[in-house]
C-alpha cells in the first residue's frame, strides 16, 4: 500500500474538539493578530508636533537688499547702498557645468575693468584663500586702472569662486573702489555664512512647488493680495507665490517649456521705458535697441482706462511678453519670459491677461 | 462551541476563503478601469466588506467579503486547523515548518499593509531635501515660523478634518482652537471669475465661492470626484476658522495646491496650508547630477541615474553615491527608487530645471515573505526526504522475490 499523502494524512484525521491548551494557543494567536490590525489603525496619529531646522541660505548684513536679478545667469542679486549715493551690487552666480576654466570667467571681469587676462597657472599666485561656507575658495580682488576710460575708471571688482560638489559658484562684489574697500570684511562674512547645499533651493524656488509629489494638480488660479490689481488668470496658469521683488508669479507649462510670468512694482517711471526694454533684451541675448526702434518693439494698449505698453522681445532661445503699465505715480511690470517657442504659445493668454487686469 | 470549533478548523472554510480571494481580485482588477488603483485597492483589498450601491444613492449594501476578512479567516482557519489536527512528531517536522511559512506568509503580508509607506521625494538638481511627502495622504499644517532658527510644525491629519467637518478641534497640542468650517475630498479651483457685475461667468456657474476672510478669498471651487488616474492627485481643500479662545482670528481657505498665508498674532509669525503629508529624516540628500540617457536615435530609456551626496550629522556621515534603475539607496530602513526624472536634451531644450524623483519605500516587515517562502520550500524538500530515505530503506529490506 503506497503511503499517504501527509497533507491528506492530517485533514483525514478526526476532527476533535481541541484540548484546552490548544484553544487558549489558539486564543493567543488571535489576540497577537487583533493586536497587529489595532497598532496598524492606530499608525496614523491625528495630530503631530515636530521642529524642523530652517534653511537659512546665508547670514544677510545689514544694509544690503535684494533686488531682482539683470542677467538669467544670477541666483540672486543684492544692492548696499552707501552714503552720498555710493553703492555696490553683489552677485551669485551658480555655473554647475562649467566647461571653461575658472580663470576665463574671471577674465570677463577683468576685461570689464580693462585689465589683461591672466592664465590658469596665475590663479594660484593673482588670488587669496577664503572660506564660502564650508568650502575653501578662490578670491580675486581687481581694481580698474586709474587710465581706465569712461565709467570703469575707479570700479573694482572683488570676486571668489569655489568648487562645491553641487558645482561651481561665483560671488561677486563690484562698485567704486573707495566704497568697496569698507565693504570688502562684510563680503568675506558673508561668503563664510553661505550654505551652499540649500542655496540655490532656498533662493530660487518657492518651497512648496516641489514640495508634492510629482503628479498634476487640478487647476488653481488665485490673485491673492487685496494689494494687488484684479485680473482674469489663465485656467492653466498655476501661482507660485510672491518672493522678495515679485508680488506674484504664475508658472504655465506646456510641450514647449515652461514660462514664468510674474508681477511687480516699482516707483515713479522705473528708470524708463527704453532702460527697461533693454534690460530684458540683455536677459535673452539681444543687442540694446534705440529709441527710434520702440514703436517696432512695443504696441500701446489701453489698461483699466490708462494708457499702457505691450512688449514682445524674441532672442536666440529666450522670449519675453511683457505689459508696462504707470499708474498712480507707480510703474506695473507683468511678465512673462522662458522659451520662445513657450512665450509663442502663451501669447495669446499673456494678452487676454493684460487686457484684463482691473486696478 | 462544537460546531464554530469545527467550522473554524474545517476544509470547507479554507476553500470558500480561497475562492473569494480569487473572486476579490478578479472583480478588482476589473474595477480598476473605473475606479483607479488607490480606490480599489480601499474598498476591494483593505476592507472587510464591499459594498455596493445604486449610482446617486446614499445608501450601500455589503455584497462581498473584502481582503481584510478574507485573509484575517484564512489566517485563523490555518492556525486552528494546524493545532486541533496537527500531531508534533519528528516525522512531520516538515509539515510544521511548511504551516509556519504559510502563516508567517499570510502575518507578513498584513503587516505590510499596515506598517509600509510610500512617498517621494523630489529633488532640484543643486537641491536638497530631508524629507520626502506622501503619494496619497495629505495634512493641514499650522507652522509657527517665529523661531530664527526652526519652524514648530502642527500636522493635522485629514482622517480628522474630515471627521471634524463643521466642528471644532480643540487640542492641548495646538496653539489655536481650530474650526473645520468646510473640507472636500477633491475640487477644482479657479479665481476671478466674475463678469464685472458681479456675476460668474457662464462657463463657471457650477463653481461656488469659498466662504474665506482672509488670504486667499478671491477663489472659486468645485467639487469633483476623486482622482482616479495613477498621474493626477486630488486637491483637498478646506476652510478652517483659527481662534485663541473664543475670538476668531481668520478663516483662510487653504488646498494642497496653494502656499500657505501667513499672519501675526500676538508677536509670533504662523502660516496655515493644507500640503502632501510629510516624512522628514536626520539625514539629507542634495542632487548632484540627473542623468537620463536615451539609446541614439530613439527615445527608448538607456540609463536614468541620480549622483547625489548623503549627509548625516549625527553620524558625521558625508558620501557621494548612484541612484539608478534596479539599483536603489537603501539607507535607514528607507529605499530610494529612481522613479521620475526631469532631465536630459529634451528637458534642456524646453528651458527646465533638471530634477529627480526617488520612490521612498518603508517596508519594516520586507524579509517576511522572503522568509516565508524559504520556510515553505524547507519544510517540503525536508518532507520529502523523510519519505524517501523511509521509502528506500524499506524497499532495501525487502527480499527479492523469486
Amino acid at each position: 500500500m503506497p503511503p499517504k499523502s501527509l497533507v491528506t494524512a492530517t485533514y483525514q484525521s478526526k476532527t476533535s474538539m481541541a484540548s484546552p491548551y490548544r484553544r487558549n494557543l489558539l486564543a493567543g494567536w488571535i489576540g497577537c493578530l487583533g493586536l497587529l490590525l489595532f497598532s496598524g489603525c492606530q499608525r496614523e496619529a491625528d495630530i503631530r508636533v515636530y521642529e524642523v531646522a530652517k534653511q537659512i541660505p546665508y547670514s544677510l548684513p545689514d544694509g544690503w537688499e535684494r533686488v531682482e536679478n539683470t542677467s538669467a545667469m544670477r541666483l540672486a542679486t543684492f544692492r548696499i547702498q552707501g552714503e552720498n549715493s555710493q553703492s555696490a551690487e553683489v552677485a551669485i552666480l551658480p555655473m554647475p557645468d562649467l566647461q571653461v576654466g575658472d580663470h576665463e570667467i574671471v577674465n570677463l571681469w577683468r576685461q570689464q575693468l580693462q585689465l589683461d587676462p591672466i592664465s590658469e597657472k596665475d590663479v594660484a599666485t593673482q588670488s587669496q584663500p577664503v572660506q564660502i561656507g564650508d568650502l575653501q575658495g578662490r578670491q580675486f580682488d581687481l581694481v580698474a586702472p586709474e587710465a581706465a576710460p569712461g565709467e570703469m575708471a575707479g570700479m573694482r571688482i572683488i570676486t571668489a569662486f569655489v568648487h562645491a560638489p553641487n558645482g561651481t559658484w561665483f560671488f561677486k562684489l563690484s562698485g567704486e573702489n573707495a566704497f568697496l574697500e569698507g565693504q570688502k570684511q562684510t563680503f568675506t562674512n558673508f561668503l563664510a555664512s553661505v550654505d551652499l547645499n540649500s542655496l540655490k533651493e532656498s533662493i530660487s524656488m518657492v518651497e512648496t512647488a516641489a514640495s508634492t509629489p510629482p503628479v498634476r494638480p487640478a487647476v488653481a488660479s488665485v490673485n491673492e493680495s487685496e494689494d494687488l490689481p484684479k485680473w482674469d488668470l489663465p485656467g492653466h496658469w498655476i501661482p507660485t507665490g510672491a518672493r522678495s521683488m515679485i508680488l506674484a508669479s504664475f508658472a504655465a507649462d506646456g510641450d514647449e517649456g515652461k514660462v514664468d510670468i510674474t508681477v511687480s512694482r516699482l516707483g515713479g517711471g522705473a528708470g524708463g521705458l527704453l532702460p527697461n526694454i533693454n534690460r530684458w533684451c540683455q536677459q535673452i541675448g539681444l543687442d540694446a535697441i534705440s529709441e527710434e526702434d520702440l514703436p517696432m518693439k512695443t504696441t500701446s494698449i489701453n489698461v483699466d482706462g490708462s494708457p499702457a505698453t505691450m512688449v514682445f522681445l524674441a532672442g536666440k532661445e529666450k522670449g519675453i511678453a511683457a505689459t508696462i503699465c504707470p499708474r498712480n505715480g507707480q510703474t506695473w511690470f507683468f511678465k512673462a519670459m522662458g522659451n520662445q517657442e513657450a512665450v509663442n504659445r502663451e501669447k495669446s493668454a499673456f494678452e487676454a491677461f493684460a487686457m484684463s487686469i482691473r486696478f | 462551541m462544537k460546531w464554530i470549533w469545527q467550522t473554524i478548523t474545517s476544509l470547507k472554510l479554507t476553500v470558500t476563503c480561497l475562492s473569494f480571494s480569487m473572486l476579490i481580485v478578479f472583480v478588482g482588477t476589473l474595477a480598476q478601469v473605473d475606479q483607479g488603483l488607490y480606490l480599489v485597492q480601499d474598498r476591494y483589498f483593505k476592507s472587510l466588506f464591499v459594498f455596493w450601491g445604486p449610482a446617486g444613492s446614499s445608501w450601500q449594501i455589503p455584497v462581498m467579503p473584502g481582503g481584510y476578512l478574507v485573509g484575517i479567516l484564512l489566517m485563523v482557519n490555518l492556525i486552528a486547523a494546524f493545532m486541533a489536527k496537527f500531531k508534533w512528531t519528528r516525522k512531520k517536522i516538515g509539515i510544521c515548518i511548511s504551516h509556519l511559512g504559510l502563516i508567517l506568509l499570510l502575518l507578513g503580508q498584513l503587516a505590510t499593509d499596515l506598517l509600509s509607506r510610500e512617498s517621494a521625494m523630489e529633488i532640484k538638481e543643486g537641491g536638497t531635501r530631508s524629507f520626502s511627502s506622501d503619494f496619497r495622504l495629505n495634512e493641514l499644517v499650522l507652522i509657527d515660523e517665529t523661531s530664527p532658527s526652526e519652524d514648530t510644525v502642527y500636522a493635522v491629519s485629514e482622517g480628522l478634518l474630515q471627521s471634524k467637518k463643521g466642528a471644532i478641534i480643540d487640542s492641548g497640542k495646538l496653539p489655536f482652537t481650530l474650526k473645520v468650517e468646510s473640507f472636500w475630498p477633491n475640487v477644482a479651483l479657479t479665481g476671478s471669475l466674475e463678469d464685472g457685475q458681479g456675476q460668474l461667468k457662464e462657463d463657471h456657474a457650477d463653481y461656488q465661492k469659498v466662504d474665506a476672510t482672509t488670504g486667499f478669498s478671491n477663489v472659486y471651487l468645485k467639487p469633483i470626484p476623486p482622482a482616479t488616474s495613477m498621474d493626477e492627485r486630488d486637491t483637498r481643500a478646506a476652510v478652517i476658522e483659527v481662534m485663541d479662545g473664543d475670538t476668531s482670528i481668520g478663516k483662510w481657505f487653504v488646498a494642497t495646491v496653494l502656499d500657505p498665508q501667513s499672519w501675526t498674532h500676538n508677536g509670533s509669525t504662523y502660516s496655515i496650508g493644507m500640503r502632501a503629508k510629510r516624512y522628514y529624516e536626520n539625514f539629507s540628500l542634495t542632487l548632484l547630477k540627473a542623468t537620463h540617457e536615451n539609446y541614439t536615435g530613439t527615445d527608448e530609456p538607456r540609463n536614468f541615474a541620480s549622483r547625489v551626496q548623503l549627509r548625516n550629522a549625527s553620524t558625521k556621515e558625508n558620501r557621494e553615491l548612484l541612484i539608478y534603475m534596479n539599483h536603489p539607496l537603501r539607507y535607514q530602513g528607507l529605499t530610494f527608487y529612481q522613479y521620475q526624472m526631469t532631465a536630459g536634451e529634451m528637458v534642456q531644450r524646453r528651458g527646465l530645471e533638471p530634477s529627480s524623483t526617488f520612490q521612498v519605500v518603508k517596508n519594516p516587515t520586507w524579509v517576511t515573505p522572503y522568509l516565508a517562502c524559504i520556510m515553505v520550500g524547507a519544510g517540503l524538500t525536508i518532507q520529502f526526504l523523510i519519505h524517501l530515505v523511509g521509502f528506500v530503506r524499506r524497499r532495501s529490506q525487502m527480499k527479492p522475490s523469486i
